[in-house]
């Protein structure tokens, strides 16, 4: 009963020890790929007294990505890969130009832009 | 040495000489801190550097009933100045002054907050060089404790990287000094600032330009005969701008300044003011 005990908790050691072994093996991780897929406007048009503003997202494959944000006029609300412009039609009306630069940990960037009429 | 600490803000928009009903920036505001020093360099020429810092330029946005803000800091542009005592006729209290000088950009490119650009009109910085040349009249009546000084600056800035200009600009300003006791004086100033319209991309810009007229009333304690504290209200009394524009509602300043006697001298013979 006893022999029998002992040779039960080895064979289980073993058996254990083995699949252990067997989960250390990982296989090579693929780095995942920098692209920046696309740049979109929720609209094209902003009129001022109907819809002053729009949403604009970055979309992007990666990680540790930073979103750098500009345009020819207007101002930007938020950060990151979705933000919000509008603009004064009075001052900075007509077609004006959002520009996003995304840069991956590697330092390596992509542009996009969008364009935006803004009036009345 | 002449520093100064200045709260200015605005909240209506003026479309020419009216209020308009016009809602983009519900309210702005800025605070700045700026020290003028001037140095006797021989006679009659002086050199003037001016230096400044916004704590914070402070646009609040109602968008479609949603509230923004944004927020921009750092160093205003400076400048360099050389001026000279052309005319001074002590028996007369009469003294003319003209100098001429550069705008220095202290950032070349836009302040971002969380790698988002900043808009033009919350940026610290003009990010371009420029001239800027200043006339100098002064009229005493000592005798009446009265004093008169009439200033002219010019300031032309050029285009920056962005191919943003800022307008010319002329400000003249009338100030009238009453000496009330020893220590305590009133000036009253009546300024008039001219912009010409901005230019992106070689286009004027709509609603930039315009003509404003301020008064502001100044306390002025002398301490020492060394020393000036003064507390002044600067208040816009007529306007007229191209377009639609954000209008100033009221600024305040607080100002020291102090005059230090290196060479007595220099100091009695340059007469600059």
């Amino acid at each position: 009963m006893k022999n029998a005990l002992i040779l039960s908790t080895a064979v289980l050691s073993v058996i254990i020890m083995l699949a252990s072994c067997g989960s250390q093996v990982t296989e090579p991780s693929t780095p995942e790929v920098f692209k920046f897929d696309s740049l979109v406007s929720e609209s094209y048009e902003i009129y001022f007294l109907t819809n002053p503003s729009t949403t604009i997202t970055a979309y992007t494959t990666g990680s540790d990505l930073s979103y750098h944000w500009s345009t020819t006029a207007g101002d930007i609300f938020g950060s990151g890969k979705q933000v919000t412009y509008t603009s004064n039609p009075a001052c900075c009306g007509g077609y004006q130009t959002i520009s996003c630069i995304v840069i991956s940990k590697d330092n390596s960037g992509l542009k996009k832009e969008v364009e935006i009429y803004v009036d009345f | 040495m002449n520093t100064y600490f200045r709260y200015g803000y605005a909240d209506t928009y003026f479309d020419g000489s009216r209020k308009s009903d016009f809602l983009f920036v519900e309210n702005a505001s800025y605070n700045f801190l700026g020290t003028i020093l001037t140095y006797g360099m021989v006679d009659k020429l002086n050199v003037e550097v001016e230096l400044g810092y916004y704590f914070n330029l402070t646009q609040n946005y109602d968008i479609n009933a949603t509230k923004y803000t944004l927020e921009g800091s750092g160093l205003r542009d400076g400048a360099i100045s050389l001026k000279y005592n052309i005319y001074k006729n002590a028996p007369k209290e009469l003294e003319f002054t003209a100098g001429l000088g550069t705008k220095i950009p202290f950032r070349k490119n836009p302040q971002t907050v969380n790698n988002v650009e900043l808009p033009i009109d919350v940026q610290s910085s003009d990010m371009a060089y420029g001239i800027v040349a200043q006339t100098f009249l002064y009229k005493g009546f000592i005798a009446n404790g009265l004093h008169l000084f009439l200033l002219n600056r010019y300031e032309n800035t050029f285009k920056n990287p962005q191919e943003y200009r800022y307008g010319q600009a002329l400000y003249t300003s009338l100030f009238v000094s009453k000496a009330l006791t020893t220590h305590w004086s009133l000036i009253i100033q009546v300024r008039d600032e001219w912009r010409e319209a901005d230019q992106r991309f070689g286009q004027s810009v709509p609603s930039s330009g315009g003509n404003t007229l301020f008064v502001a009333p100044q306390i002025n304690y002398s301490v020492l005969q060394k020393w000036n504290l003064s507390v002044l209200a600067d208040i816009p009394v007529f306007r007229c701008y191209e377009g639609t524009q954000l209008g100033p509602k009221y600024a305040f300043s607080l100002q020291v300044s102090k005059e230090f006697d290196f060479s007595n001298n220099k100091n009695a013979e340059n007469g600059v003011f």
